[in-house]
């Protein structure tokens, strides 16, 4: 097992579309990011950031086209399967199977994770109480509403007790009740020690939550820390206004 | 983690038939529908049939005669014998039909209808017209007149035909007994025997529309399966879900991939468990009824072409976004895969290993000479490795499909995509006056000077909307984007390739010509004019490989694919804009017979210039294969050419294969 004590690692991460029609898009522009077991981070930015790129290239989803990156001690390059094995991943657009229940859809999933037999029953009720889902375990996913298809969802990215986390906006289309469900959720894995990786581009999410933020803005992450030293490095009190603070910082630079 | 490599792809395969099976819709196609076609059809028409000839033969009819002709005797005996169930008898005087008939050439044939149709009160029946023989010896002469288009006078007409003909057989047979007092069946027994047995029979019919039949439900079977398995996934967004866990994508696919091939061989299945049934539903006589199960086991050499099929469904479907735009790409497809197979609508067509090699066509031939119990070894073995190495290419593209990076990159810029739709426009606009130019200029040319006229059009014409279309485009719509920038140079081996595969290309034309001959004789009409004919017979070599080689290749090339090609690739969909261009570089053939052959040429040298990025392994191709074309069609090929034609074939089509790989280096790109 690795001896990293970071969850997450990422350096200099670039991520450029080659697109032969459009030439050269460019979502993430070396982009550093630390996150440690048993925090909470977010990536706060506005749509088109390049938040969910970089996402996904820490979930191994997509390459990136330079920079390193490293999830529970494995480089996503080059062991994008033991980073998967010790990853969650779940994203506002994560969908379910319509014609599977929650439990086949969770005993799936496991057994895609390598679990069986007993330990997959095992884990399998483990999520099932943690989240709750016993009311509507046997029924078939495109009965469930919003909110449940969620707890599913969460369910199944955490079937395999994951090392890490990581979450796209994970509130998104979810009424309160469901979204602070979510948040208890995203909590809870706080406790258990293990890292959670969020983006958002709600404030008060993040606010709530994360021990550190990340201020993403055009594929560069433009300040990390604690929300105190957020605030103290702009003089601002608000979130947002750090935001702004932040981003007229840099364009003032390149202006 | 010490599962079993397949394990995963049974987990998949597991987890999406489960899904399937609970899909009414995909039940529906893959299994009831096949089952039910078959019986349903068969019995709907025979149904129909019975039932059309029971309405007519209950039809009471006026049947018109004229018996004047014949003594009275006769004449009783003939009403007598015409006069059955639902038919009255109306004497007329028919022998102005028979004299206008008679006076009248073909042409006038519109007159006899109006006579025909004022004698008899509007037509709907037939007239017969009875006269004594011309000569002491000959037979009583029965006419009957009828329209055959009319149902009601066709079926006055049969009435009238059988009930004269059993008259006659009674009354033959009545009078050699009295003349022979012998049974005149007792010296000379004849009797037809058909040496085809029922099974040969049946199976040769069923050959005749099986293949076709069976790849259209074979499409329509598995593609509720892989629009759930690729494109539903996508479309669900559980897509990125799965590619997040630690399952190898080869694992993936293949799961996904068994799992719609079970859904179109239990369209097979179901297609054969519905003949037995039509067959068991005692229709006999129903083509496949008499069908022995080796016959009908026969059928397993389609078994590669399910394969191919299926993952042909899966590419198609693992490319569309969502369920619906799967769905409309499924009726064109299903368009394309059956026109192949209906090869076998040609009569006598012999298998051969070239055709086993023409994906779906040689399976179509294959399949038709099980069913008649001759299957041809060397040709089905050439098919059958052919189609599943086809399978394998295919199954290649898939796992790249699922490549996350194709599935989930960021959408198109709306400013960049018309920009792109302009480039479609423009090559639209070049290509459509370079065919109007032809029809309007180049024929009229042509007309007044054949070689000339020619000359005139390439060089004069076409050549300045080439260059001019060109020019215009780039200043209109900026540089293009180095895939759709096809004036540049290439690798030498590009232009040795696309010089040495000519000879391929050429039988291969020839190939569909004589083929297109068949279905569509060539007018007499369509001869070339007399000096080009002349040109290409007198003229010597060198003046023909300038005329009919280098002058078209180098002018077509450069418009059709430098510039038109050029234009539409600016789109970003190679495919389309590929066969778009072939198209207008047959339609500026200007000829219907040419238009397939043009096609698929234009086809060959748009996909060269598009992955060799130049136009100039397509100009050298062209011109070899004109050169090719025109020498050999005069049998004027160079001796040491000629000797090695088969030869220069095998190495032609090895360059050919090559010529896509030989674009320019990644560096360089």
């Amino acid at each position: 097992m690795s001896t990293a004590p970071d969850a997450i690692q990422a350096e200099g991460l670039i991520k450029t579309f080659h697109d032969p029609e459009r030439g050269e898009v460019n979502a993430v522009q070396g982009l550093d990011l630390i996150c440690r077991g048993g925090e909470i981070m977010g990536l706060l930015g506005p749509n088109g950031a390049g938040k969910t790129t970089t996402l996904r290239m820490l979930a191994t989803i997509l390459a990136p086209t330079a920079g390193r990156a490293r999830v529970a001690g494995f480089d996503v390059v080059e062991e994008p399967l033991e980073v998967r094995r010790r990853l969650g991943f779940l994203s506002g657009t994560t969908g379910l199977y319509p014609r599977l229940t929650a439990r086949e859809t969770l005993e799936y999933f496991g057994r895609l994770h390598g679990l069986e037999g007993p330990e997959l029953e095992r884990q399998v009720e483990r999520v099932v109480d943690a989240f709750d889902l016993h009311a509507f375990a046997s029924g078939r996913c495109e009965a469930l509403s919003t909110g449940q298809k969620q707890r599913v969802s969460i369910a199944r990215a955490t079937l395999h007790d994951p090392e890490v986390l990581i979450l796209d906006e994970p509130t998104t289309g979810l009424d309160i009740l469901a979204a602070s469900d979510m948040i208890r959720f995203i909590e809870q894995r706080r406790e258990e020690g293990r890292a959670v990786l969020f983006s958002t581009h709600v404030l008060s999410e993040a606010e709530r939550l994360c021990d550190r933020i990340a201020i993403v803005h055009a594929g560069r992450v433009l300040a990390v820390g604690t929300q105190e030293e957020l605030r103290a490095r702009t003089g601002a009190t608000w979130l947002e206004d750090v935001y702004r603070a932040l981003v007229a910082e840099v364009e003032g630079q390149t202006a | 983690m010490s599962r079993p490599a397949g394990g995963l792809t049974g987990v998949v395969l597991r987890a999406e038939l489960r899904q399937l099976l609970r899909d009414r819709r995909a039940l529906f196609a893959a299994v009831v529908l096949p089952v039910l076609l078959y019986p349903l059809l068969l019995g709907g028409t025979r149904r129909m049939e019975e039932a059309a000839e029971e309405s007519m033969g209950g039809r009471d009819l006026e049947l018109f005669v004229d018996l004047e002709g014949v003594g009275a005797e006769t004449r009783a005996a003939l009403e007598e014998a015409l006069a059955g169930p639902h038919t009255t008898l109306t004497p007329c005087s028919a022998a102005g039909l028979l004299e206008v008939q008679d006076s009248l050439p073909s042409a006038h044939r519109a007159r006899l209808r109006t006579h025909f149709e004022e004698l008899t009160n509007g037509g709907r029946t037939a007239v017969v017209l009875a006269t004594e023989p011309e000569g002491t010896e000959g037979p009583l002469m029965a006419r009957v007149f009828a329209r055959r288009k009319d149902p009601l006078s066709r079926e006055a007409s049969s009435r009238g035909r059988a009930r004269l003909r059993e008259w006659s057989r009674r009354e033959g047979e009545a009078q050699r007994l009295e003349l022979l007092a012998v049974d005149p069946a007792a010296p000379l027994a004849v009797e037809a025997r058909n040496i085809a047995s029922a099974e040969d029979q049946g199976g040769r019919e069923l050959g005749q529309f099986l293949p076709i039949l069976l790849v259209f439900l074979l499409v329509s079977g598995g593609s509720y399966g892989a629009l759930t398995v690729f494109a539903g996934e996508r479309e669900a967004g559980t897509l990125e879900t799965l590619l997040t866990t630690p399952a190898d994508r080869g694992h993936l696919v293949r799961g996904k991939f068994l799992c719609v091939l079970a859904a179109t061989g239990a369209a097979l299945l179901s297609n054969l468990a519905g003949l037995a049934l039509a067959a068991a539903m005692g229709s006999a006589d129903l083509p496949g009824g008499a069908l022995g199960a080796g016959r009908l086991l026969s059928t397993a050499v389609f078994l590669p072409t399910v394969v191919l099929l299926t993952a042909v469904l899966c590419l198609a479907c693992g490319r569309a976004r969502s369920f619906r735009q799967g769905q409309q790409l499924l009726f064109p497809l299903t368009l394309c895969l059956v026109v192949p197979t209906t090869v076998v609508l040609v009569p006598d067509l012999e298998h051969s290993i070239g055709l086993g090699l023409v994906p779906l066509a040689g399976a179509a031939l294959s399949l038709r000479d099980a069913l008649r119990g001759a299957l041809t070894p060397g040709p089905t073995l050439a098919m059958m490795v052919s189609h599943l190495a086809l399978s394998a290419v295919l199954l290649r593209r898939l796992a790249v499909l699922l490549d996350a990076e194709r599935a989930l990159a960021g959408g198109a810029v709306r400013a960049e995509a018309a920009q792109r739709r302009l480039g479609t426009r423009a090559g639209h606009v070049v290509g459509g006056l370079a065919v109007l130019l032809m029809l309007a200029v180049g024929t009229r040319l042509q007309a007044q000077a054949p070689l000339g006229g020619l000359l005139g059009t390439l060089w004069l014409v076409l050549l300045p909307l080439a260059l001019i279309g060109h020019l215009r485009i780039g200043r209109a719509l900026g540089p293009a984007t180095p895939s759709a920038r096809l004036f540049g140079g290439c690798r030498p081996s590009a232009l040795v390739a696309a010089a040495l595969a000519a000879p391929p290309l050429a039988w291969a034309v020839e190939q569909l010509v004589a083929h297109l001959l068949r279905w569509l004789p060539l007018p007499s009409s369509a001869a070339a004019p007399s000096a080009l004919v002349d040109l290409v017979e007198g003229g010597s070599t060198l003046t023909l490989v300038a005329v009919f080689a280098l002058s078209p290749a180098v002018v077509e090339e450069l418009l059709f694919r430098g510039t038109v090609l050029g234009a539409l690739l600016r789109d970003g969909r190679p495919a389309r804009a590929i066969l778009t261009s072939a198209g207008l570089f047959a339609l500026a053939h200007l000829s219907l017979h040419r238009l397939p052959p043009t096609f698929a040429l234009g086809c060959v040298l748009g996909v060269v210039a598009w992955r060799t990025r130049s136009v100039w392994p397509a100009v050298v191709l062209h011109a070899a294969y004109n050169a090719w074309a025109v020498l050999s069609g005069t049998e004027r090929l160079p001796e040491l050419l000629a000797d090695n034609a088969v030869l220069l074939r095998w190495v032609g089509l090895a360059a050919l294969a090559a010529l896509p790989f030989l674009g320019p280096r990644r560096e360089e790109s």
